[in-house]
Parts: C-alpha cells; sequence; structure tokens
C-alpha cells in the first residue's frame, strides 16, 4: 500500500471505529433503565455520528463558505418546522384542550385533531 | 487547474467551476432531502409526545439485532464511499474501483437484511390493519412510520446502489475517467446523506424500549 493510500485509510478509518464504538454505545445504553433519559441519550449519540458523518466523509469540514451555508440553511430550516409544529403540539398537551371533546378511548391521534 | 479534461461538461468552461457547481448542486438536493425526512420525523416526534408509552410498548416489537447489524453495515459502507472519493482525487484507480464495488455489496447486504426483517415483520402481523398483533391503536401509528420510513429510505438506497455500481462498473471498463469526475464526489456526498438518514432512525426506532 502506497502512503497515499495509507493516509487515506488511516483518516477515514479512524473514523469508522469511532462511529462502531458510539453504536456499541447507544446500544449499550438503550439496555440500562434512565427513563425519559434513554431517548435523549440515544439522539445525543446519533447527533454525534451524524457530525462525524457530515464533518469528515462529507468533507463539510473543509468545504468553502457557500457549502457551509447551505448546509446550514438545510437545519436552520428543519429547526423552523419542528419548534413551530411541536410548540403547537406540546402546549394544546399541556393547557388545557382548546377543542374538548369527550376522551373515552385510549388517546391516539394528535390533541388538537381528537 | 483548467486543462481541459473528458469530465468537463457545457456550459462550464473550467473544470474547477463544474465542480463547484456540483458540490453546490448536491447540497442544495441534501438539504431539501433533509426537510423531506424532517417531516416523517416531525411526524413521529408529535405522535411519540402524544403516546409515549405505547410508542416505546410498539418499538420493543421490532428486530434490535437486523437494526443493529444494517447500522454497522451503512457506517462501514460510509468508510468504503468515503475512502473511494478520496482515492479518485489521488488519482488512485484501482482502490477508487474495489472501494466502490465494496460500497455496492455493503449496500446489497442491508437491503438483504432488511428483507428478511421486513419478511419477520409481517410473519408478526407487525402491519397496521386489520390483523395488526398489537392492542393499543398507536401502535399502528408506529408501525405505519416504521414502514413509510424504512421504505422510503431503502428506496433512496437503491437509487444510490445504481448510482455508485455505474461509477464503479463504468470506471472498471474505462468508460469514464474517476479521477477530478465531480460525479464522484456528488454520488458519494448522496450515499452518506442515506447513511446519516439510517443513523438518525436507528435509536427511534429500534433502541426504544430496550430496558
Amino acid at each position: 500500500m502506497s502512503a497515499e493510500a495509507y493516509a487515506i485509510w488511516r483518516k477515514n478509518g479512524l473514523v469508522w471505529l469511532a462511529l462502531l464504538v458510539l453504536l456499541g454505545l447507544t446500544f449499550s445504553a438503550a439496555h440500562l433503565s434512565l427513563g425519559v433519559f434513554n431517548v435523549v441519550v440515544g439522539l445525543v449519540i446519533a447527533g454525534i455520528k451524524v457530525a462525524l458523518v457530515v464533518v469528515i466523509f462529507m468533507g463539510l469540514g473543509r468545504s468553502d463558505s457557500l457549502i457551509r451555508l447551505v448546509a446550514a440553511t438545510g437545519v436552520f430550516w428543519l429547526a423552523i418546522l419542528f419548534v413551530l409544529t411541536l410548540t403547537d403540539v406540546i402546549a394544546s398537551r399541556h393547557t388545557q384542550n382548546p377543542h374538548p371533546q369527550q376522551a373515552t378511548h385510549q388517546e391516539q391521534s394528535l390533541p388538537r385533531n381528537r | 487547474m483548467s486543462a481541459p479534461t473528458k469530465v468537463l461538461r457545457a456550459p462550464w468552461k473550467e473544470l474547477a467551476r463544474q465542480r463547484e457547481g456540483a458540490t453546490f448542486g448536491i447540497w442544495v438536493f441534501l438539504a431539501s432531502e433533509l426537510l423531506f425526512f424532517g417531516s416523517l420525523l416531525l411526524l413521529y416526534t408529535a405522535y411519540r409526545v402524544a403516546n409515549p408509552e405505547v410508542f416505546i410498548a410498539a418499538g420493543r416489537e421490532t428486530d434490535l439485532w437486523y437494526g443493529t447489524v444494517n447500522t454497522a453495515a451503512l457506517m462501514t459502507s460510509s468508510l468504503t464511499m468515503a475512502v473511494a472519493a478520496q482515492a479518485a482525487e489521488a488519482d488512485m484507480r484501482r482502490l477508487t474501483i474495489w472501494c466502490l464495488g465494496a460500497t455496492v455489496l455493503l449496500g446489497l447486504m442491508f437491503l438483504v437484511f432488511k428483507g428478511f426483517e421486513y419478511a419477520e415483520d409481517i410473519e408478526k402481523n407487525l402491519v397496521p390493519g386489520v390483523n395488526f398483533a398489537l392492542q393499543e391503536p398507536a401502535a399502528q401509528i408506529f408501525f405505519a412510520l416504521y414502514w413509510i420510513m424504512t421504505a422510503i429510505h431503502a428506496i433512496h438506497l437503491t437509487v444510490g446502489l445504481g448510482l455508485v455500481g455505474r461509477l464503479a462498473i463504468f470506471g472498471a471498463l474505462r468508460r469514464i475517467q474517476l479521477r477530478d469526475n465531480p460525479e464522484v464526489e456528488v454520488t458519494a456526498l448522496y450515499w452518506h446523506l442515506v447513511d446519516v438518514i439510517w443513523i438518525i432512525l436507528y435509536p427511534l426506532i429500534y433502541l426504544m424500549g430496550r430496558s
């Protein structure tokens, strides 16, 4: 193997090892009783894995600012989508239901649509 | 930089510009893909907020082992894809083709495991409908989202297999030049996004209710 090929395998292989270690961690953590923190830990580890893939495998870390701006825009619009929708969904669960109806059956639809 | 090559296409006058345009274009597409999968994840989140216990109980019915092995397979395919893209830059043609081939094999492995998993799910009556296995109505919502999200992901992966396989075969036949070809980078970025989506789906589908 040439020195150049070795350098490529070494750099990307280390990221891959980190990804596998994180997969092992999230798999093990899911078997602990952490209550609501089970999903928090799962999502935080998924976030670290995504960051590794995006920054190193996809090369966002060495991209120019235009590309970073496009990536940030995608995340920004996603954040708007989530924040505005979940504000409504969570708020209507914690305040009184603005559309009260009989709650005889088990909850399955979103509170606003019941 | 401005040396004419076989990969240069109209309207570009120089390869560096063409590469910038291709990379910019695929990132815009990937940002829109993020919103596409994001809307499904939002639906999942909203229904999970409304039915926390049922979603955890339903998540327990998924097959953790298939999910975990497939996560490892996709992450490994991202490694071979990243090596292929960087080897193409460095003009290491053999390494590029071998790594593209390995990426295709790992992607196929993912689909085969997913097929076995789907067969098991169907056998366990985990398809929403009249004969659905679980009592709670909201469990059907979880499994509807499970089928939609994993099936759309599998379609994306199949498209990626076509793109990567095309590069591997045409590259090996010398029908296309792999060095400096923007198609290699664009394909690699698409493949990594498919991996990123799966990494996010994994804890939400497979890791619930295991404690």
